[in-house]
């Protein structure tokens, strides 16, 4: 991305000088000085850490259920060990591959479809001047948030009935007959992904608007003078300054992928499409069903937050490489 | 006596540009093309919810047998009047306000507190405590750890269970950290400085003026999630008096799944859950949408205050 | 019960934070015992108010206690979760008072936490008080067999049920209008069923000139299209998409037989995909839900669903129509075929537990919770219990009644209330808390509407009382598998849940496939891979774990 002017680089963060290394041993006489001068924030910073403390990282340390044969009456702490025997068990199930491989699949699609569209909304409403017509925009499109999953599932379901349908008229229209899109395992996944896109993408949209907010405008009119079109002005102006907010949005997307829910996917499921909508959440609800296990469970919510962890520093590292900005 | 600070803000003699330089053709265009991707976007997203808001009045047989579209059929006000006139709905909604209004409120302020400091290139340890707090997005402790916690802390069945458990997110503490970062210079923290301002003062004079964008959205983000919440009033409450409208509205649509012994009368219960369906979607909406445009407006203060610096 | 290390961290981390909190905050967790105060731990309908109902001050100056109800939504999913907190966490309740169809016990739950010692077996508490369960059980000794483990012990009492039309679930309810219009006989066999079927696509019944007729459908779950049409080939006991029960397991002998595994289940599928080859079975009817099945029926103009296999016609089209469409479908007896006619045939009562005593509760209460649960399944309790105050919710029968069981004496019917009325009454009772014993007696010695139209709303029950009298001579009792009785021993329950999901669901998604032609049903190499499949998905241990839990009660 070649930059216009050495001016326009937008005041990024790491111009600093002094930026800590992690294990540096000079660390006492850093910290020192860091507390001295920032000692304010070190106490300001102490009422949300103790939250995190008290309600994330406590209840983590009970985790530990995925290690043992958890029994009520013994407690966590009492009840038995059972080493990896959890992991086990479910690695080896024999629907293991098939529902992991359709959780990230899913997810994965998920992400694509839907990571770029919100951008495109905000750069697109950015360049508008008309007030009420932005507003409205605005508005409606991120009305579909707030729409229940049953609801939204069953208006999919009932706009793609062969018979009852619009979709199935719309098709006609074009010649093509009206087939039974729910039965085709394929359809399982865009139906899933593209109803995502559908509620999410207007919610989605106000944290570049916000971050599009914050652009110098000085930015602006220096591109106008050098006499760049719309579109380069987005794409030199635009993109570069909310790129540490892409990156940060993408990571933690990314940081979410195993972390499928089971509602949307349950709903969806038939008989027909279960090869693909058989997703690691819907098959543990059915396994406990019969037979309720804490330490299973946890187990495997671990099994995917370690995948989570993984891709999550992958793309972090990534990120940094390609564009200087990352997480941390 | 103007002070660096002010100097950076706001250099003596600046003033908007009198006149709009004309826009080129190929901008035209563009700017016409960008409508009309926006139209499309509008009209995609607003069918359906327009479908729902035109089933919302009209009777549910005719829903169910896929006659409604455009327009309502068989008109009927009935799905509200059910719905408006619970009493338990009433209440839920000024539980829900509650909630909404001090727990966005607790938030923004905690996740605030976390998210300057650690978006301070200096600040030892900043990492490290970014680090540990995206740590917890990927691994949790689960239902039943959470719960003993708030437990044995004793904010079973009050209304603080509702908003002290769920006061601080990931995303929102992450945006606000890169926020942080990117919209305030360098150049501001020295100008302050200089001026032998606190990082208090920093903080509240300086920079919270200008990541106005930033809360706004984070403070509607936890807004949402107050307003949605309903989950955790279930497991943490026991007195319905606190239940939030979310909890109540759910537990009104559930009436028609009572598979009791008369199939008769759940017949026609589930007839009357099809006719509330739509019309709760619209009443628990609404509020959320209103609260919009107060907000978006902080999406354009950036560039005013931005212009008069620049 | 040790508690985990939460507390000291918790009390050095909370410091500023919480300290305000705290203090705004009530006293949670153990509380001081109040002698009098008995805890129950229930499910509360959204508009009712078990802790105000007047039916509950009945109770409590019945049996002079005072009733603190903790309550939960009827949102299955949510009401398991809060049920499993409370469990969990240590702070339990006196009793539990469930729904079955919202949320109980599991007999695997009442097994592990009876062994834990978290509830109390009630046997003592029935013989020494509760007279009415002693008298109901040995009327109705299947309700004690349900409720009691293979070791002996009654870890809590189950809903006896008997829904007389639920116990069929898959009923073929055909367009009998459109039969007159044509002037054909009901079918009697699969092929004259195809026939009809065939007719159905072909004539124009519904007389509109266009070919727009569904001639049969169903959907997803228990309204799937297989039970009914392979039944003639092989015993199908009942359809589940989630696993949750062994639907595919029937009795031969004393032998537990896996169907799908039986020639007849090929022959069945067969028949089904020819059907769909032909156009007969509506294409969604496998992978449609419950409310696009409705949505067909309901279609506006015309009708044009021909046939669908449901428990009761409200499934698939709404009653009381203007056009009167859904006077026009009748339930027709199960076909013939080489496997003779058998109906499918399911449990009405839910296995498990829906009154649980817990280890907290003191012997005293203990008894009174016994006694009140025996007290409400007297006939005449349970109508006040749960239908609500005489007179206003119900009322006895009077001279000149007839029950819908005509060999019955009529006992009661239910009034319809609405408005504010209805409102008030709905407060007055426990409702489906209260459904402990509703026998084939009961249920059956309510008064038949006089003068109504079994086809109008009014007269449903009567309705579909009269039409599941052709399943219920069809049934064939040897062949069920009584899965419900059978309590699963600790060390196999893990290992049989993931199993049986596995196998079911592989079961459902084969038999789809074959039945609408993904897969080839007369490809040899085909229906091998999926018999392989079983056998991979663990078939043999699957059979294993329920003939050993059949044999410890047979």
């Amino acid at each position: 991305m070649a930059q216009l002017a050495p001016t326009l680089t937008s005041p990024s963060a790491n111009a600093d000088t002094d930026a800590p290394r992690a294990g540096a041993r000079r660390r006492p006489g850093r910290f020192a000085r860091s507390f001295r001068q920032y000692w304010q924030l070190y106490l300001l910073v102490i009422p949300p850490l103790a939250y995190f403390v008290i309600f994330q990282y406590v209840p983590m340390a009970n985790a530990v259920i995925a290690f043992k044969d958890y029994n009520v009456v013994d407690g966590i702490w009492g009840s038995d060990w059972a080493g990896l025997k959890h992991f086990e068990r479910f690695f080896d199930n024999p629907m293991f591959t098939t529902v992991v491989k359709n959780t990230f699949l899913l997810s994965l699609y998920a992400l694509i479809a839907s990571f770029p569209i919100p951008i495109i909304l905000a750069l697109a409403l950015n360049e508008i001047r008309a007030r009420y017509f932005k507003k409205t925009v605005q508005m409606v499109t991120y009305a579909p948030y707030f729409i229940s999953t049953v609801v939204v599932v069953s208006m999919a379901m009932l706009l793609l009935s062969p018979r009852v349908g619009i979709i199935g008229d719309l098709t006609g229209f074009f010649g093509i007959p009206a087939s039974d899109y729910m039965a085709k395992p394929d359809f399982f996944r865009h139906i899933y992904v593209w109803t995502e896109v559908w509620q999410t993408t207007g919610y989605s949209a106000v944290i570049y608007l916000a971050a599009l907010a914050g652009v110098d405008p000085s930015l602006y009119e220096a591109a106008r003078m050098d006499g760049a079109s719309r579109l380069q002005k987005i794409w030199h102006v635009d993109l570069p300054s909310i790129l540490p907010t892409i990156v940060v949005v993408l990571i933690l997307s990314v940081g979410s992928i195993m972390a499928v829910g089971f509602e949307k996917a349950f709903l969806l499921q038939n008989p027909l499409n279960l090869s693909q909508s058989e997703i690691i959440a819907t098959y543990t609800y059915k396994v406990g069903l019969q037979h309720a296990d804490f330490s299973l469970s946890t187990a495997i919510g671990l099994f995917n937050s370690v995948i989570n962890l993984v891709l999550l520093v992958g793309v972090n590292i990534i990120a940094k490489r390609v564009t200087g900005k990352g997480l941390w | 006596m103007v002070t660096a600070t002010e100097t950076l803000l706001r250099p003596p003699g600046a003033r908007r540009l009198p006149t709009r330089v004309k826009e080129p053709v190929g901008d035209r265009i563009f700017l016409v093309g960008v409508y009309v991707l926006l139209t499309v976007f509008l009209v995609i997203v607003l069918l359906p919810l327009w479908y729902i808001v035109v089933s919302s009045v009209s009777s549910p047989a005719a829903v169910s047998a896929g006659k409604v579209f455009l327009w309502p059929v068989d008109f009927t006000w009935r799905g509200y009047e059910t719905v408006l006139t619970n009493a338990k709905i009433l209440l839920g909604f000024g539980n829900s306000v509650f909630y909404t209004v001090v727990g966005t409120f607790v938030s923004v302020v905690l996740t605030v507190m976390l998210a300057y400091p650690l978006s301070r290139a200096n600040f030892v340890g900043g990492k490290f405590l970014t680090g540990a707090v995206v740590f917890t997005m990927l691994f949790a402790g689960g239902l039943i750890p959470t719960y003993l916690v708030v437990q044995e802390l004793g904010l079973l069945d009050t209304r603080w269970a509702l908003i002290i458990p769920k006061a601080v997110a990931v995303w929102p503490a992450i945006l606000a950290i890169t926020f942080f970062r990117t919209s305030v210079p360098d150049e501001v923290y020295e100008a302050a400085r200089i001026d032998g301002a606190s990082e208090l003062r920093i903080l509240w004079q300086v920079v919270l003026p200008l990541a106005k964008p930033m809360v706004a959205v984070i403070a509607l983000m936890y807004a949402i999630v107050q307003w949605n919440s309903y989950f955790d009033a279930l497991i943490y409450l026991r007195d319905d008096t606190l239940y939030p409208l979310q909890l109540v509205l759910r537990n009104i649509l559930i009436l028609g799944g009572d598979a009791g012994t008369d199939v008769a009368a759940a017949i026609e219960r589930q007839q009357l859950a099809s006719l509330l369906k739509y019309s709760l979607i619209v009443v628990s909406t609404v509020p959320m949408l209103l609260i919009y445009p107060f907000v978006a407006k902080y999406f354009t203060q950036g560039l005013v205050l931005g212009a008069v610096k620049g | 019960m040790k508690r985990t290390i939460t507390r000291p961290l918790a009390l050095a981390a909370s410091a500023a934070l919480v300290a305000g909190a705290a203090a705004c905050s009530s006293d949670g967790g153990g509380s001081a015992e109040d002698d009098n105060v008995i805890t129950i731990f229930s499910q509360q309908g959204p508009d009712r108010d078990l802790n105000g109902s007047t039916f509950t001050k009945l109770i409590e100056e019945e049996f002079d206690v005072d009733l603190q109800f903790e309550t939960t939504t009827w949102d299955s999913a949510s009401a398991a979760e809060t049920r499993q907190i409370a469990l969990a966490s240590g702070d339990l309740p006196d009793a539990f008072l469930l729904i079955p169809w919202v949320d109980q016990f599991s007999q695997a739950e009442l097994v592990k936490y009876g062994d834990q010692g978290l509830i109390r077996p009630l046997n003592d508490l029935i013989d020494s008080s509760a007279p009415n369960l002693q008298e109901a059980w040995s009327g109705t000794p299947e309700w004690e067999q349900l409720a009691t483990a293979p070791d002996g012990n009654v870890w809590g009492l189950p809903q006896w049920n008997d829904c007389f039309h639920c116990t069929f679930p898959s009923k073929m309810w055909l367009n009998t209008a459109w039969l007159d219009a044509l002037g054909l006989d009901a079918p009697t066999t699969p092929e004259e069923f195809r026939d009809v079927l065939t007719a159905f696509k072909e004539q124009d019944p519904n007389g509109n000139g266009e070919a727009d007729e569904v001639p049969l459908t169903g959907a997803t779950g228990g309204n799937s299209v297989l039970p009914f049409l392979m039944n003639p080939f092989v015993y199908v006991p009942t359809t589940t998409q989630n696993g949750a029960v062994p639907a595919s397991l029937a009795l031969d002998g004393g032998d537990v037989t896996l169907q799908p595994t039986l020639d007849g289940w090929r022959d069945g599928l067969r028949y089904v995909n020819s059907l769909v080859e032909e156009g007969l079975i509506d294409e969604s009817a496998f992978t449609q839900n419950q409310d696009a099945l409705l949505a067909l029926g309901d279609i506006a103009g015309d009708p044009i669903v021909g046939a669908a296999s449901v428990g009761h016609p409200g499934v698939f089209v709404t009653i009381g129509q203007e056009d009167e469409r859904d006077r026009g479908y009748d339930a027709i007896a199960p076909l013939a075929g080489p496997n003779g006619s058998p109906a499918s045939k399911t449990p009405s009562s839910v296995a498990g537990a829906a009154f649980v005593i817990t280890s907290k509760a003191s012997d005293a209460k203990a008894e009174k919770l016994m006694q009140i649960v025996d007290y409400m399944i007297d006939y005449d309790n349970h109508l006040r219990a749960e239908f609500g105050e005489e007179n206003v919710g119900w009322a006895y029968a009077e001279e000149g009644d007839t029950a819908i069981d005509e060999t019955l004496d009529p006992l009661w019917r239910q009034i319809r209330v609405s408005g504010a009325e209805a409102n008030d009454n709905i407060t007055a009772s426990w409702g489906p808390l209260a459904q402990y014993y509703g026998d084939l007696v009961f249920r059956g010695s309510e008064v038949r509407p006089k003068d109504v139209d079994v086809y109008d709303l009014e007269g449903y029950n009567v309705r579909l009382f009269e039409e599941t009298q052709d399943y219920a001579d069809n049934a064939v009792e040897e062949k069920v598998f009584p899965y419900w009785n059978l309590w699963i021993p600790e060390e196999e329950s893990a290992e049989l849940a993931t199993t049986q999901t596995n196998i079911e669901t592989l079961i459902t998604q084969a038999s789809a496939e074959f039945a609408t032609g993904v897969r080839d049903i007369d490809n040899d190499d085909d229906w091998q891979a999926f018999q392989d499949a079983l056998v991979a998905s663990g078939s043999e241990r699957y059979l294993e774990i329920y003939q050993k839990a059949y044999d410890a009660i047979s």
